[in-house]
């Protein structure tokens, strides 16, 4: 008996499961003929029955997406709803022109959406229907930040009258203090030269604040449209009163967004202080650094040299010489300049060597010992080197001080030896003189000694 | 002597062919009274041995209303089209005054009595040639197409006689969640043109599922067919 009962309650909850699962059939037969004649709202389940596949026929999303735009050109608000919703989730355009409708419809679905549909469906650039579009939604209520500010962009460019020029130029500008995207509308007012809005100082100084970037793509397309390069920062005028703080503006950021002929004109003019550019080196050095890589051989060069001066004018020893040291090993085009500016640390070695590193002693004396190096840079090295051994004495290795004494005689001429010779001749003569002046004239014996020398085999094949 | 019985043999066959035809049309009345039926069968769509019988009492009842010297055409419709397997006006006598009939000679009595026999036969066979036999699947709308497609929209004084289920191939006239599935998976793709002159029916199923569903398909297609029983006035 038991068994009877289970197996009619399984036939029952089949055949329920059965019709659940095609439970819009009947109403499917009951809305076609009428979505058929026009019902709207027929038309609009009919659609969604399609489109969730709940009846006999499936899934159909065609059809489904079809009964629901016909609801929807017939005035059904839910199939409206639904197509918004819809074309928003799937980021097609559309979704505007429905809430439009919508609206004019009286109702208020739309209302939180407009900012961010209009925000996605009007093209960056305004033309004049799109700006009657936003002038249409703006007057019709939606006065929320995007569609003001497409507003007020539409005025600025004199494709709209609602509001006077003054206002969204003011709108616009309160706008841009913390919006990027108002800043980038806001950017080409500020930088038309010529136009009564001219302010690049404003631009350089504010564009970082709302989280832009002078390489922004974005950016660079503005800058390149008005004139923010190393041709506009040259035509501007260096003397003209107006243009004195806004000149250096312009080429700034020029050399900011990467037009690497102004970066190395404004590092090079904050090196000099030139052009109304304060003398900055640390200003320079970061423009000049810019172009140091530059695919541009010549500005390249222009660049590294510039920087081996600003490094010499500030003394940055470790600086200058990684430079110096890193273009002679590679043997790059720089490595020429690199090896005529090597005296700065021949000098450097020779004044400083007691607070010196050994390491860089050495590095200092490698470098000195390869063959294009001025043989006065080389012998300035191996006299030095003997002044570092007398220092250092015994705090050197045994090793470390053949290596330096190799290189010494590598390095000095035999007229270094004899100068360093003479020198030291000199210094015993003047201690003994010092000693016999008690005992007689023994020094001025000495100095004949030193006058009647012979000449050297070299120097005399020299001669 | 082969060849003298072989043209004795078909000059019969002529004259009895001659004579056959002769008397299919000797029947036939021009009076205005005189009606010619169009009988369109389509046996395959009868499943059920109920229905089947319900098509032949209602066939029956439709000759049993055929006068004497009316028209009769039946056509025997199959999957693949139609035939038409009898047209023939029905015999008899007119009816006359005895004197009349005395001076008559047209009409024989006994000649009619014997052809009407043959007549009813071949009625009988042509009606139930091609009933379902072995359960074969079929499809009612194009059923439905065809029996539009033997008048393409032409206007006709006969009476046309329609003898169909209307019940589509497996589907329980009772049910209407089967007409519901049947309904949504047939009927929004489909694609036929009626333009069916005023038709009644013979046998017709008539579960109200049944009809409903042909109303919804009728007027959907803009169809006048108001499922007007044949043997109803």
């Amino acid at each position: 008996m038991k068994r009877v009962f289970f197996l009619i309650a399984l036939v029952i909850s089949l055949s329920t499961y059965a019709q659940e699962k095609n439970n819009s059939d009947g109403q499917f037969r009951e809305l076609y003929p009428k979505a058929v004649a026009g019902d709207a709202n027929a038309m609009f389940i009919l659609g969604k029955i399609y489109l969730e596949g709940t009846s006999s026929a499936g899934k159909d999303t065609g059809k489904g997406l079809n009964f629901i735009q016909k609801a929807a050109f017939a005035g059904n608000v839910l199939a409206i709803k639904y197509l918004i919703d819809s074309n928003e989730r799937s980021g097609s355009g559309g979704a505007l022109d429905l809430c439009q409708r919508l609206q004019k419809m009286g109702d208020k679905y739309c209302a939180s959406k407009m900012d961010g549909l209009v925000e996605k469906s009007i093209p960056k650039t305004a033309s004049a229907s799109s700006c009657k579009k936003v002038g249409d939604l703006y007057d019709s209520g939606n006065q929320g930040a995007v569609v003001k500010a497409e507003v007020m962009n539409c005025v600025l460019q004199g494709l709209a009258t609602t509001a006077p020029s003054e206002e969204a130029m003011s709108y616009l500008r309160s706008q841009a203090n913390t919006d990027s995207k108002a800043f980038l509308r806001l950017m080409p007012y500020m930088l038309k030269s010529g136009s009564p809005d001219w302010d690049p100082l404003y631009v350089e100084e504010n564009l970082p604040k709302v989280g832009l970037n002078f390489k922004d793509p974005q950016v660079k397309e503005i800058f390149a449209k008005n004139g923010i390069t190393f041709e506009g920062c040259r035509k501007t005028e260096r003397l003209r009163k107006d243009t004195l703080r806004q000149r250096p503006s312009v080429c700034r950021m020029a050399a900011k967004s990467g037009d690497e002929e102004a970066a190395l004109y404004v590092g090079e003019s904050y090196l000099g202080g030139k052009d109304y550019f304060p003398d900055e080196p640390s200003e320079a050095s970061t423009y000049i650094k810019e172009v140091l890589n530059s695919k541009n051989p010549a500005l390249a060069s222009d660049a590294f040299i510039l920087l081996l001066d600003l490094y010499r004018k500030q003394i940055k020893f470790h600086d200058h010489f990684a430079l110096v040291s890193k273009e002679i090993k590679r043997n790059s085009p720089n490595s020429k300049a690199a090896l005529a500016s090597f005296s700065f640390e021949a000098n450097y070695m020779q004044k400083n060597h007691p607070s010196m590193a050994l390491d860089d002693i050495q590095s200092i004396v490698d470098i000195a010992d390869v063959n294009d190096v001025a043989q006065s840079v080389k012998s300035l090295v191996g006299k030095t080197i003997d002044e570092i051994i007398k220092d250092r004495g015994r705090m050197m290795r045994a090793v470390e001080r053949d290596s330096l004494l190799d290189y010494k005689k590598r390095l000095l001429t035999q007229k270094d030896l004899d100068e360093i010779e003479a020198v030291r001749q000199a210094a015993m003569a003047k201690t003994a003189d010092t000693k016999v002046t008690a005992e007689g004239n023994l020094p001025k014996k000495l100095e004949a000694v030193a006058e009647k020398k012979e000449p050297t085999l070299l120097e005399r094949l020299l001669k | 002597m082969k060849s003298i019985f072989l043209k004795l043999l078909i000059t019969t066959t002529f004259c009895l062919l001659g004579s056959l035809t002769w008397a299919a049309d000797k029947y036939c009345q021009k009076s205005p009274q005189s009606k010619t039926y169009d009988i369109h069968i389509f046996g395959y769509t009868y499943k059920d041995m109920n229905a089947k019988k319900h098509m032949a009492r209602g066939l029956s009842d439709l000759f049993s209303g055929i006068a004497v010297g009316d028209r009769v055409k039946v056509y025997n419709h199959n999957a693949t089209g139609y035939n038409l397997t009898l047209d023939q006006c029905a015999p008899g006598c007119p009816e006359t005054s005895f004197f009349e009939n005395l001076i008559s000679t047209s009409c024989s009595t006994e000649v009619a009595k014997r052809d009407r026999k043959i007549f009813n036969q071949r009625f009988a066979e042509a009606a139930m040639g091609d009933l379902n036999r072995n359960n074969a699947s079929y499809n009612i709308f194009k059923s439905i197409q065809d029996l539009n497609d033997v008048y393409k929209g032409e206007r006709t004084n006969n009476i046309v006689a329609v003898a169909i289920s209307m019940i589509p191939d497996g589907i329980n006239p009772t049910d209407p969640n089967a007409f519901n599935k049947f309904f949504v998976t047939n009927v929004p793709n489909l694609n036929i043109a009626l333009q069916f002159p005023p038709v009644c029916t013979i046998g017709t199923s008539p579960n109200s599922e049944v009809l409903k569903f042909w109303r919804e398909v009728f007027d959907l297609k803009h169809v006048k067919f108001d499922f007007k029983p044949c043997n109803k006035e």
